[in-house]
C-alpha cells in the first residue's frame, strides 16, 4: 500500500513539476508562433519578406548552419546519407532529401519545376510531419540562408524563376454539397487506388508505389489530417493536388483540373472530412 | 544461501580453518549446464510469452515521448532504435533538448490539431511528460543453486522500472530534466525516488561555446559508451551492502567496464559502528545489524563518470567546430566517511567526432579523480588477535582514479561501440604486521564491446561482450590461506539480444547473458564449497518490453 501511495505521489509531482512548467513553455512559444503562421500564398510583413541578400558570403553562413544543424541527416554534402538517415527509415521512403539531385517533394511550382526559395524555407520552418522537425526556432535569416546553401548544391537553381501553380479560387465551406462533389472527384481520379476507398492509404496499388530511389512509399492515410507531411491546411492539400509530389508516387493533377480548379477544393472538402 | 550471506558468514567464521573475509582458494571445474525438463519448459512459456506478445497487434500507438511529440516526428529521429541514441539524438541532447545548431527555447511550428490555440493546451504538457515501462520475466542459472537465495524458477517481474519523465525548455537556452524512478527490480522492497534532476544553461559565449549542467545527472551522457540507454538495459543485482563482505546473491549484468572492479573497498567505518581505534583506521567494532547499506562497494557496482547519476556541475561544448567535444565538471563525492562532504571529484572528458556518408565515428576518452573515495577493509578470523566479528580498516581512505577511452562507429544499420576503463588506488596499509602481509593490487580494469544490426525495419539484434580484470584484495596473508589464495575473482560475460518494435516506441525483446568464467568453488574448509558470486551465475535469459510512451 505504502508502495502504491509512493507511486502516486511521484505521478502527481511529476505533473505539477509539468503544470509549472507548461506556461513558460507556452509563454515563450506563442510570439513566435504567430508569426510563423503566414500562410504561404498571402505573403504580407512576414519572414518571407525580410530576407537576407542571397550572395556568397549568406551562402557560406548556410553552410556553417546547416553543417551543425542538417549534417546528421542530410549528409555533410546534402545527398541525404547522413549517419541518423537509415535510422530514420530504413527499409522504406522517405529518406532525407539528396539535395543534389534537384528533386523536391513540397513546391508550390509545377512537376519538374525547382521549388521556389519559399517553399524550402517553408519546409524548413514547418519540417515535414513524422520525420523532420520544424526549425522555427531559427532565426528567419538563418532559415534563409540555409535555403541559399541548399540551392547552391544544385547548378539549375541559377536558371530562371520556377512557373508556379496556379491558384484559383480558395477554399469553400465544408458543406456536404461540397463534400459530396469531392467524393465524386476523389472516384473519378481513382484516387482510391493508392489511398483506398476509406482513404485509409490501403488501396490495391499502394503495396506497389515506389519512389524514385526505389524504397516503398506507402500512400498517405488520409483519415489522419495531422500526419500530412505537405500540411494539412486546405491550400497546403490544394498544393499537393496540383503540385503532386515530385520524387514520390503522387502526380501533379494540375493538367486535369485545369479550368475546374473549383473542384480541388471540393475534393479537399472530402478529404478533410475523412479525418472526422 | 550466498557464500556471503551473512548467516553462513558467521557459521563459517567460527571454522577455525576459515581464513578472511574475502578469503576463497578456488577449485576449477567445468560448466554443468544441466537442461533439465523443467528449464525447457520455463523457456518454452517464456517463448510462448514472447510470441504472444509479438502478435498483439498495437496499432496506432500514436503516444510518442515528449520530444518527439513536441517536434511531432518519430522517435527514430533521435534514437538507432529506443532507448539508444544515433548522432542527431547526442547532438539534441548535447544541445539541452533544443534542435542541434539552434537556441529554439521550445518553440516549433507544429501544432497536433486543436492546439493553435495561446496558452497551455494538452499538447504542451504532452510535450513536457513522457514515461517509460520496463517489465521483463528473468530466468536464472546457477552453477550452484543451493548457494544463492536467488530463484532459478522464472521470475515475472511487472512492472519492472518505470520512470516519469518531465523535461524540456523553459526559454532560449535554459532547458531542465527530471526523473522520477519506480524500481522493483534487484530483490528489495519496491522504492520510488527522483533518479536525475538538473537544469541546463546552454551555448554560453556563443553557440556551442559552453552548456552549464547543474544538478545530479549522469557525468558519462556524452562519452561514446554512455551509463544510460543501452540496448541491454542494466538488469540489477540482488545483493546486500550492509554487510562487508557484502552479500551477493546474483550480481548485475550491466557494462562492466563502469563497475569499481575492486574487491574489499568500503565506503568507511559505519556512523553506527563504534570505533575502538583512532576514526581513521584501526580496528572496529562489527555490528551487521547497524551497518549502514552502502557501507560495502560491490566488485560490479557502476561509479564515478560511469555511475547512473552524480551530482555536481558539468561544463561540455564544442567550441573549435563540430569535430571536437569537451566535457569539464565535478561532482559531490561519495567519499569514506572521515573526510569532509565538502569535497569534489574533478573529471574532463575530449571526444572526437567525424562524419562521412552514412558513417559516424567518434572515439572518447576521459579522466575522473576521487578524493578519498574509499576505504579497504579486511575481516580477520579468530583466533586472536581477532574476535572474528571485527572490521579491520585501513589505515587511510585511498583515492581513487579512473580514466577511460571509448569509440562508437555507427554506419548504416549497424552500431559498434566500446570502452576500456582503468581504476587505481592506493595500497592499504593497516597497521598490523600480519594483515599488511595482505596482497592487494592497485589497479582494476573493465572492457565492454557491443554491436547493434538494424535486421529490418522492425528488428534489431546485437551482442556485447564485458570483460573485468579485478583488483582490490588479491590474497590473504600468509598463515591466513586456505588452497588457492586468489581472492578477487575476473569476470566475463556475453550478452545477447534479439528486439522488436512493432511500433518506434515499444520494444518487444528477449536476451541471454552467459557468463564466460569457469565456475570456481570457494574453499570446503573455509567457505563450505560455496561458489563464488562472480562465477555462480551462469546464465540469464530474460523476455520483456520496454516501452516509452
Amino acid at each position: 500500500m505504502n508502495n502504491n501511495r509512493n507511486f502516486m505521489c511521484g505521478v502527481s509531482a511529476a505533473m505539477v513539476l509539468a503544470l509549472v512548467a507548461v506556461p513558460f513553455a507556452a509563454f515563450g512559444a506563442a510570439d513566435d508562433n504567430a508569426k510563423a503562421k503566414s500562410p504561404l500564398m498571402s505573403i504580407k510583413a512576414s519572414p518571407y519578406t525580410e530576407r537576407p541578400v542571397e550572395n556568397a558570403e549568406s551562402v557560406a553562413q548556410g553552410k556553417a548552419i546547416y553543417d551543425k544543424a542538417c549534417t546528421y541527416c542530410h549528409g555533410l554534402e546534402g545527398k541525404g546519407d547522413g549517419p541518423a538517415a537509415v535510422y530514420l527509415s530504413r527499409d522504406t521512403a522517405p529518406r532525407p532529401r539528396d539535395f543534389t539531385a534537384g528533386i523536391y517533394k513540397f513546391r508550390s511550382t509545377l512537376s519538374g519545376e525547382l521549388p521556389m526559395d519559399e517553399d524550402i524555407f517553408h519546409t524548413i520552418t514547418k519540417g515535414v510531419v513524422g520525420y523532420m522537425p520544424g526549425f522555427v526556432g531559427m532565426p528567419a535569416e538563418d532559415r534563409w540562408k540555409v535555403t541559399y546553401y541548399l540551392k547552391s548544391m544544385y547548378a539549375e537553381f541559377k536558371g530562371g524563376m520556377p512557373e508556379s501553380i496556379t491558384v484559383v479560387g480558395g477554399p469553400i465551406p465544408g458543406t456536404a454539397v461540397s463534400v459530396n462533389k469531392g467524393y465524386k472527384v476523389y472516384t473519378k481520379f481513382k484516387c482510391w487506388e493508392c489511398h483506398g476507398g476509406g482513404g485509409q492509404g490501403n488501396g490495391s496499388k499502394a503495396a506497389d508505389l515506389k519512389d524514385d530511389w526505389g524504397f516503398p512509399l506507402p500512400p498517405r492515410d488520409l483519415t489522419r489530417l495531422n500526419i500530412y507531411k505537405n500540411g494539412s491546411a486546405d491550400i497546403d492539400i490544394y498544393r499537393s493536388i496540383m503540385a503532386g509530389l515530385d520524387g514520390g508516387a503522387m502526380p501533379s493533377y494540375a493538367d486535369f483540373f485545369a479550368g475546374e480548379e473549383e473542384n480541388v477544393w471540393h475534393l479537399v472538402n472530402y478529404i478533410r472530412s475523412l479525418s472526422q | 544461501m550466498c557464500a556471503f550471506a551473512d548467516a553462513e558468514y558467521e557459521q563459517l567464521t567460527k571454522d577455525k580453518n576459515n581464513s578472511l573475509l574475502l578469503g576463497k582458494p578456488m577449485n576449477n571445474y567445468s560448466i554443468s549446464y544441466k537442461l533439465t525438463s523443467v528449464l525447457v519448459l520455463n523457456l518454452l512459456t517464456m517463448f510462448a510469452l514472447f510470441i504472444a506478445l509479438w502478435v498483439v497487434e498495437i496499432k496506432n500507438a500514436d503516444a510518442v515521448p515528449a520530444f518527439a511529440r513536441k517536434y511531432d516526428v518519430t522517435c527514430n529521429s533521435c534514437h538507432t532504435r529506443q532507448p539508444r541514441l544515433n548522432p542527431y539524438g547526442q547532438k539534441f541532447l548535447e544541445n539541452g533538448y533544443q534542435l542541434p545548431g539552434t537556441a529554439d527555447g521550445g518553440r516549433k511550428e507544429k501544432h497536433l490539431l486543436g492546439g493553435e490555440i495561446n496558452g497551455a493546451t494538452l499538447d504542451d504538457l504532452s510535450n513536457l511528460v513522457a514515461f517509460r515501462l520496463r517489465a521483463d520475466i528473468q530466468q536464472a542459472r546457477f552453477a550452484d543453486p543451493a548457494v544463492t537465495e536467488s530463484s532459478e524458477d522464472p521470475n515475472i517481474i511487472f512492472p519492472n522500472i518505470v520512470n516519469i519523465f518531465v523535461a524540456g525548455t523553459l526559454m532560449e537556452d535554459l532547458s531542465f530534466f527530471g526523473e522520477i524512478e519506480y524500481a522493483t527490480q534487484g530483490g528489495e522492497a519496491p522504492a520510488l525516488r527522483f533518479e536525475r534532476v538538473f537544469m541546463m544553461f546552454d551555448n554560453l559565449g556563443g553557440p556551442q561555446v559552453a552548456s552549464v549542467k547543474i544538478g545530479n545527472f549522469d557525468p558519462s551522457a556524452m562519452y561514446s559508451f554512455p551509463t544510460h540507454r543501452q540496448q541491454l538495459n542494466p538488469i540489477a543485482p540482488e545483493a546486500s551492502t550492509d554487510k562487508f563482505p557484502p552479500a551477493i546473491n546474483r550480481i548485475p549484468l550491466l557494462p562492466l567496464a563502469f563497475a569499481s572492479k575492486m574487491f574489499g573497498m568500503t565506503r568507511g567505518p559505519s556512523y553506527t559502528t563504534a570505533s575502538t581505534t583512532s576514526p581513521t583506521g584501526g580496528v572496529n567494532t562489527y555490528e551487521p545489524d547497524n551497518q549502514t547499506d552502502g557501507l560495502s562497494i560491490l566488485p560490479f557496482e557502476p561509479m564515478f563518470y560511469n555511475a547512473p547519476a552524480q551530482t555536481g556541475i558539468s561544463v561540455h561544448g564544442r567550441p573549435f567546430g563540430n569535430s571536437f567535444l569537451y566535457q569539464v565538471g565535478v561532482v559531490q563525492a561519495e567519499t569514506a566517511e572521515d573526510v569532509p562532504k565538502t569535497s569534489f571529484d574533478p573529471y574532463i572528458m575530449l571526444r572526437y567526432d567525424r562524419q562521412s556518408q552514412f558513417t559516424n565515428f567518434q572515439a572518447s576518452s576521459f579522466y575522473y579523480i576521487a578524493n578519498k573515495a574509499a576505504r579497504a577493509a579486511l575481516r580477520p578470523p579468530p583466533p586472536t588477535p581477532f574476535a572474528g566479528n571485527e572490521l579491520v580498516f585501513a589505515q587511510q581512505a585511498t583515492d581513487w582514479t579512473r580514466m577511460g577511452i571509448a569509440a562508437r562507429w555507427q554506419s548504416r544499420s549497424w552500431d559498434v561501440y566500446g570502452t576500456y576503463i582503468k581504476d587505481e588506488i592506493d595500497r592499504p596499509m593497516f597497521g598490523n604486521a600480519t594483515l599488511d602481509m595482505s596482497k592487494w593490487e592497485t589497479s582494476g580494469s573493465g572492457l565492454s564491446i557491443e554491436a547493434d544490426y538494424l535486421l529490418t525495419e522492425k528488428w534489431l539484434i546485437g551482442m556485447r561482450y564485458d570483460m573485468m580484470k579485478t583488483g582490490g584484495l588479491s590474497e590473504l596473508p600468509p598463515g591466513l590461506q586456505a588452497g588457492d589464495p586468489r581472492i578477487n575473482q575476473d569476470a566475463s560475460f556475453l550478452g545477447l539480444i534479439g528486439k522488436y518494435y512493432p511500433h518506434p516506441n515499444i520494444g518487444l525483446y528477449v536476451r541471454y547473458h552467459q557468463n564466460l568464467e569457469s565456475s570456481v568453488k570457494l574453499p570446503t574448509a573455509g567457505f563450505g564449497g560455496a561458489e563464488h558470486p562472480a562465477t555462480n551465475l551462469e546464465s540469464m535469459m530474460t523476455v520483456g518490453v520496454d516501452m516509452a510512451f
